[in-house]
């Protein structure tokens, strides 16, 4: 049942197009929104781990754990790089005693 | 605050203390071979566990045999100037640099001869297991020495 009024709404309807309008800043803004999100979200990442870090270490079983750990973890690297090292030393006196005995490599 | 502060400066100093003593101390016994002079025999007894006995008969050997190297080693040298100048001196292959080379090829030969030699004296002071080891460690330089005994493959020996 069309009537007038409806026509009307209808061509007014069909007529109207929506043109948003964006502010020009509008990407810097949120850009900007990001940024500050993320710096608050970082710098409050620090003196988490301070505040979780000393209340462990108030703990004198955690202070002593670290201390040693350290000890061990340095110990271990040493260890390693002192193997290493004794390695190239013995292939030196290796070449040294070959050489000693060798007159060919001793006449070069 | 502080006492946090200062129990991680404590484990930081353990840490590096602890590492360094480590390290100088694991590093010192090869450390002061290679500084000391003779230091290779001593490398020699240490990682072929060459008992006192061992050791000093293989000593003896080594007082014996330097001598004998040193007057190789002079052979050597002297066969090997003749060489070098009759090579410089020649443009074709002249029966003296013939004889040059071989005289060169057989001092060599002699040299090699002689330090097997010593490598079977040698090995034979120490356990079987060690003496093993020794004669392979000496191998490469007498089979061809300075090159690997790898890096010399005939195309037909592929």
């Amino acid at each position: 049942m069309n009537t007038p009024d409806r026509d009307d709404l209808s061509a007014k309807l069909r007529a109207w197009t929506v043109e948003p309008q964006v502010p020009g800043s509008f990407q810097r803004e949120v850009w900007q929104r990001i940024a500050v999100r993320q710096t608050v979200r970082q710098e409050a990442f620090w003196p988490q781990l301070v505040a979780w870090v000393s209340a462990l270490l108030a703990r004198p079983q955690y202070a002593v754990a670290l201390v040693i750990v350290s000890l061990s973890v340095s110990v271990g690297v040493a260890h390693v790089q002192a193997q290493s090292a004794n390695a190239t030393l013995g292939k030196m006196l290796e070449a040294r005693y070959a050489t000693s005995i060798d007159p060919l490599a001793m006449s070069r | 605050m502080k006492r946090n502060l200062f129990i991680l400066l404590l484990a930081a100093t353990t840490a590096f203390a602890g590492y360094g003593i480590y390290y100088r101390c694991a590093t010192s016994p090869a450390r002061t071979l290679v500084t000391q002079r003779g230091g290779e025999m001593e490398w020699l007894r240490n990682e072929y566990h060459l008992s006192e006995a061992q050791f000093s008969r293989v000593q003896q050997i080594h007082r014996e045999y330097a001598p004998r190297c040193d007057l190789m080693c002079g052979k050597i040298g002297k066969a090997n100037a003749r060489l070098d100048q009759l090579i410089l001196a020649n443009t074709t292959y002249t029966p003296e640099v013939a004889a040059a080379m071989k005289e060169c090829l057989a001092v060599q030969g002699e040299c090699r001869e002689a330090l097997l030699a010593h490598v079977y004296a040698v090995s034979a002071e120490m356990s079987p297991a060690d003496g093993a080891r020794y004669i392979a460690m000496m191998k490469s330089r007498i089979v061809e020495p300075g090159v690997g005994s790898t890096a010399v493959i005939s195309q037909s020996a592929k």
